[in-house]
C-alpha cells in the first residue's frame, strides 16, 4: 500500500521517522546526561559495589560497612530506597507473624499497649460526655449531692457518678514470672497478711495454664479474673511476667490501666533480668516502689460521707462539749452549795479548797463533836466519796459543842438537858444530889465553862418523892354504904403503903419530912351528921389498916369531911362519894 | 534465696504425694491434684550457704509425659522422677517419663526415688537394676514415705543440681 501512496506522502513519511529517531536520539542524549547529572554519584557507588559484589572478598563484610552508609545517604536524597525496601518488609512481617505470631507481639507489646490504650481511652471520653448528658437531667438527692461534688471538683457529672458507685482496695499485687510461675516480688497493703506467696503465685500459674489448656489449646485469650465472693484477683498478662492483683470490692477499669502501665514499664526496665531469671528474684526488688503505686484505695464513697461524718462528728463533740460545760457547772454550783452548808455548818472552818486526783480536799478546822464534813452534801449532789478532808481538830465554843462536850465529860444522863451563853453552862431536868455534886466539881474543867447554873435542876429524890405524892393523891380508897371497903379497896391500900414507905425513904435522904391527911368522904343521902361521922369513920378505918401494914408515922392526920368535898365526876349521892382520899405535904 | 520450680513426676500411685506430703509446707489441699491435675507445695533446702526455696509442682501420676500440660513442665529447673520398688514396671515408666522430658523440655537436672522401701518383703527391684541406672549415670534415692529415709536427700541433691546448673 505504501508503493501506491503518493510521493510527497512518502517523502512526508520519510520526514516523520527521521524527526522521530532524532527526538529518540536527542532525548536518550538527554536522559543519560540527566542520569549523569542526578545519580553520577550513586552510578558510581553501584558500580563499584557492582565490582566489590563481584569479588568473593568483598561481600558480607565489606558491605556491613558500606551498606548502612548507603540507606542513610539515600534516605536523606529521596523515598525510593523507602519505596524498594517496603512490599518486601511488609512481606517479611507478614511471615514473621504467620510463624511465630508470639515474637512479634512480644516485641511491639511495649508500644502497642499506651498507643491502643490512647485510643481507647478517647472513644471512652466522648462515651463519657454522651453520658454525661444522659444523666444530665437528674435530679435525685444522690444526683444533686454528686452534682454538687462535681461542681467542687471540677470534674464531670458523670464521673463523679461513676466514681460514687466504686468501691474498692487492691490487697496484694504479686509480678510473677511467666514461664516458671515462680515469684518474682510481691507488695501487700499495710495491715494484710500474705503467707507463702510463693505457692500462691504457682498455683495462680497452674490455674491459668489450666484453664487455658482446658478450654482450647488455640485460643488466644486468657485468664483475667478470678473472683472469689468478694475477692477479685485481676491478671494483666505480659510477655515475660504477669501481674495478678487482688482486689476486694468492685474496682474500676481504670485499675487495669494502671496494672498495664505498671507492668510495661517493668517489661521496659527488667526484660532482660526476667528473659535471665533462674529463680534469683534480687534484681525485681527494684519493682517495689512501681508494685506499691498499684495498691490503690477508693476513697471516694468514704470522701462521699466525710462531711456528714465530720457534721456529725462535730455535732456530737459540740453536743459533748456543751454537755460537759453543761455539768462542769452543774458541779460547780453543787460544790459552791455544799461549801455553803459547811460555811454555816457550826464545828467546822473551812479554810481553803483544793483538787487532787479528781478529789476535792478540803483543808481547815474541825471540832471532833462536829459530824465529818462528807457528812454535809446534803441533797447539794456532790459524791461524799470525792471529798477528802484535810481538817485540823480545834474546839468550837459555839453553844452546841459546850454543852455536847458538857454531856460528854459530865456523864449527863438522858433526863439532864444543856444551854450555854457567854461562859455559863445551864442544867435542866433532873438528876440524883450524887452526880449534881460531882457535876459542880468537874464542869469548871469543861472549855468554855466558867460557871454553871443550876437552877433549872431538880434533884431527883424530890422529884421522885413529888411523884410519890401525886401518885398517893390520885388513889382512892372505895367503901360501901357503910364502913365497909368494897372488893378490891385492900390492895389499892397495900400500894399506898408501899408508896408511903419509898417516900418515907426519900424524905429521910433529902431531910425532909412529910405530913400525910387521911380524909374520909360520904354521900349526901342522910344528915350531916351523920355523914361527918361516918366519913370520920374511913379515915379511922384506913389508918387502922395502914398502922397494920406498919405506917406509924406520928405525921398522919385523919379528918372525916362528910359532904365537904362531893367527888367532880359523879352524882352526888352515888358511891363514888363513899370514900377516903390522902393528901401529902412535904417539907 | 533461690526459687527453683521442681516437678515430681512418675507413674499413677507410685507414691509421689505421700512421698512429700511430710516434709513440704502444704497450703492447697491435694484435691487440687484430682481437679486441676496439679498441686504446689513449697521446700526450703539449704546446700551450703545458699537457701534455695523449692516451688514443688506434684503432678497427677501418668507414664507418659506427653499427657501433661506443656504449661506445667515449663520452667521447671529440675524434677524428680517417682518409681514404686514393689512395682519393676514403674521404673521402666520412669526412663519413658525421662526421654519424654528430654524430648519436650531438653536435658534437665533430676533425681530418681524408688519409694515404698518399708515394704521390703514386696521389693522387686534388684541392685543390679539400680546399677545399669546409676552407670547411665542417673542418680537414684531409695526413699520410703511412711519412715521419711531419703526424703531428704532427694529434695537437697536435686536442689543442688539445680544450683549448680544455674552457676
Amino acid at each position: 500500500m505504501a508503493n501506491r501512496s503518493h510521493p510527497g506522502e512518502i517523502i512526508q513519511g520519510v520526514l516523520r521517522q527521521a524527526r522521530i529517531e532524532v527526538t529518540n536520539r536527542n532525548e536518550q542524549d538527554e536522559l543519560r546526561k540527566l542520569r549523569d547529572l542526578l545519580l553520577k554519584e550513586e552510578q558510581s557507588e553501584l558500580d563499584q559495589l557492582k565490582s566489590q559484589l563481584n569479588s568473593l572478598e568483598l561481600s558480607s563484610e565489606e558491605l556491613s560497612e558500606i551498606l548502612p552508609e548507603a540507606i542513610l545517604i539515600s534516605n536523606r536524597k529521596n523515598n525510593r530506597l523507602k519505596e524498594a525496601l517496603a512490599p518486601s518488609t511488609i512481606e517479611a512481617i507478614r511471615a514473621i507473624i504467620r510463624q511465630d505470631p508470639k515474637y512479634f507481639s512480644d516485641a511491639i507489646y511495649p508500644v502497642m499497649g499506651p498507643a491502643i490504650r490512647k485510643s481507647v481511652l478517647n472513644s471512652l471520653r466522648s462515651m463519657v460526655e454522651s453520658i454525661n448528658e444522659v444523666l444530665a437531667n437528674s435530679l435525685s438527692l444522690r444526683g444533686l449531692q454528686w452534682r454538687w461534688q462535681a461542681m467542687r471538683t471540677g470534674k464531670s457529672f458523670a464521673e463523679v457518678a461513676l466514681v460514687n458507685s466504686l468501691l474498692y482496695r487492691v490487697e496484694q499485687v504479686f509480678l510473677i514470672h511467666r514461664e516458671t510461675g515462680l515469684l518474682l516480688k510481691n507488695v501487700v497493703a499495710p495491715r494484710i497478711e500474705m503467707e507463702h506467696p510463693e505457692m500462691v503465685s504457682g498455683m495462680l500459674t497452674a490455674i491459668q495454664d489450666f484453664v487455658r489448656d482446658s478450654f482450647g489449646p488455640n485460643t488466644q485469650g486468657t485468664l483475667e479474673k478470678l473472683q472469689v465472693g468478694e475477692l477479685n484477683v485481676w491478671i494483666e498478662q505480659g510477655p515475660r511476667a504477669y501481674l495478678a492483683a487482688v482486689i476486694r470490692g468492685n474496682a474500676p477499669h481504670d485499675l487495669r490501666i494502671v496494672l498495664q502501665n505498671t507492668l510495661e514499664r517493668i517489661h521496659l526496665d527488667h526484660g532482660h533480668s526476667m528473659k535471665a531469671f533462674s529463680g534469683d528474684a534480687t534484681p525485681f526488688e527494684a519493682t517495689r516502689q512501681m508494685l506499691a503505686s498499684c495498691l490503690l484505695v477508693q476513697t471516694s464513697t468514704p470522701r462521699k460521707k466525710k462531711p456528714y461524718l465530720a457534721w456529725g462528728g462535730l455535732g456530737l463533740i459540740g453536743t459533748l462539749m456543751l454537755g460537759w460545760l453543761g455539768f462542769v457547772g452543774w458541779q460547780n454550783w453543787q460544790w459552791d452549795s455544799y461549801l455553803e452548808n459547811l460555811n454555816n455548818a457550826p464545828g467546822l472552818v473551812i479554810t481553803r479548797t483544793d483538787t487532787e486526783n479528781g478529789k476535792q480536799v478540803l483543808y481547815g478546822l474541825r471540832d471532833p463533836l462536829a459530824p465529818p464534813a462528807a457528812s454535809y452534801v446534803g441533797n447539794s449532789g456532790v459524791d461524799p466519796d470525792d471529798i477528802v478532808e484535810r481538817l485540823e481538830p480545834y474546839l468550837s465554843f459555839s453553844p452546841q459543842f459546850v454543852t455536847a462536850r458538857a454531856r460528854q465529860f459530865l456523864n449527863a444522863p438522858e433526863s439532864i438537858s444543856f444551854s450555854y451563853a457567854n461562859g455559863t453552862l445551864f442544867l435542866h431536868g433532873r438528876a440524883s444530889n450524887e452526880w449534881l455534886e460531882s457535876a459542880r466539881d468537874a464542869a469548871a474543867f469543861i472549855p468554855g465553862v466558867s460557871a454553871i447554873n443550876e437552877e433549872g435542876m431538880i434533884a431527883s429524890e424530890s422529884s421522885r418523892m413529888m411523884d410519890l405524892k401525886i401518885e398517893i393523891e390520885k388513889t382512892t380508897i372505895r367503901f360501901s354504904r357503910g364502913r365497909l371497903l368494897l372488893d378490891g379497896q385492900e390492895e389499892l391500900v397495900q400500894e399506898i403503903v408501899t408508896k408511903l414507905n419509898g417516900l418515907e425513904q426519900l424524905a429521910k435522904k433529902t431531910g425532909k419530912t412529910t405530913r400525910i391527911n387521911i380524909l374520909g368522904h360520904s354521900d349526901s343521902i342522910g344528915s350531916e351528921r351523920i355523914n361527918n361521922n361516918i366519913s370520920r369513920q374511913r379515915a379511922e378505918f384506913v389508918q387502922n389498916m395502914l398502922k397494920l401494914r406498919g405506917i406509924t408515922s406520928e405525921n398522919i392526920v385523919i379528918s372525916g369531911l362528910g359532904t365537904q368535898r362531893l367527888s367532880e365526876f359523879a352524882e352526888d349521892n352515888t358511891e363514888a362519894n363513899r370514900r377516903v382520899t390522902f393528901e401529902v405535904i412535904i417539907e | 534465696m533461690l526459687q527453683k520450680k521442681i516437678c515430681m513426676l512418675g507413674a499413677p500411685a507410685v507414691g509421689k504425694t505421700s512421698l512429700i506430703s511430710r516434709y513440704v509446707r502444704q497450703i492447697f489441699s491435694d484435691t487440687y491434684l484430682s481437679t486441676i491435675g496439679v498441686k504446689i507445695d513449697e521446700k526450703d533446702v539449704f546446700t551450703g550457704n545458699q537457701h534455695i526455696k523449692l516451688l514443688i509442682w506434684d503432678l497427677f501420676g501418668t507414664t507418659d509425659p506427653l499427657n501433661l500440660p506443656d504449661s506445667y513442665l515449663r520452667g521447671m529447673a529440675g524434677y524428680i522422677l517417682v518409681a514404686d520398688g514393689t512395682r519393676s514396671e514403674t521404673l521402666e515408666m520412669a526412663r519413658n517419663i525421662k526421654s519424654g522430658i528430654d524430648e519436650l523440655r531438653g536435658e534437665l537436672p533430676f533425681i530418681v526415688a524408688i519409694n515404698k522401701h518399708d515394704l521390703d518383703a514386696e521389693w522387686q527391684i534388684a541392685p543390679e537394676d539400680i546399677d545399669t541406672l546409676t552407670g547411665m549415670g542417673w542418680e537414684i534415692v531409695i526413699t520410703s514415705a511412711k519412715s521419711g529415709a531419703g526424703v531428704e536427700t532427694l529434695f537437697q541433691q536435686l536442689a543442688g543440681k539445680t544450683v549448680e546448673l544455674a552457676a
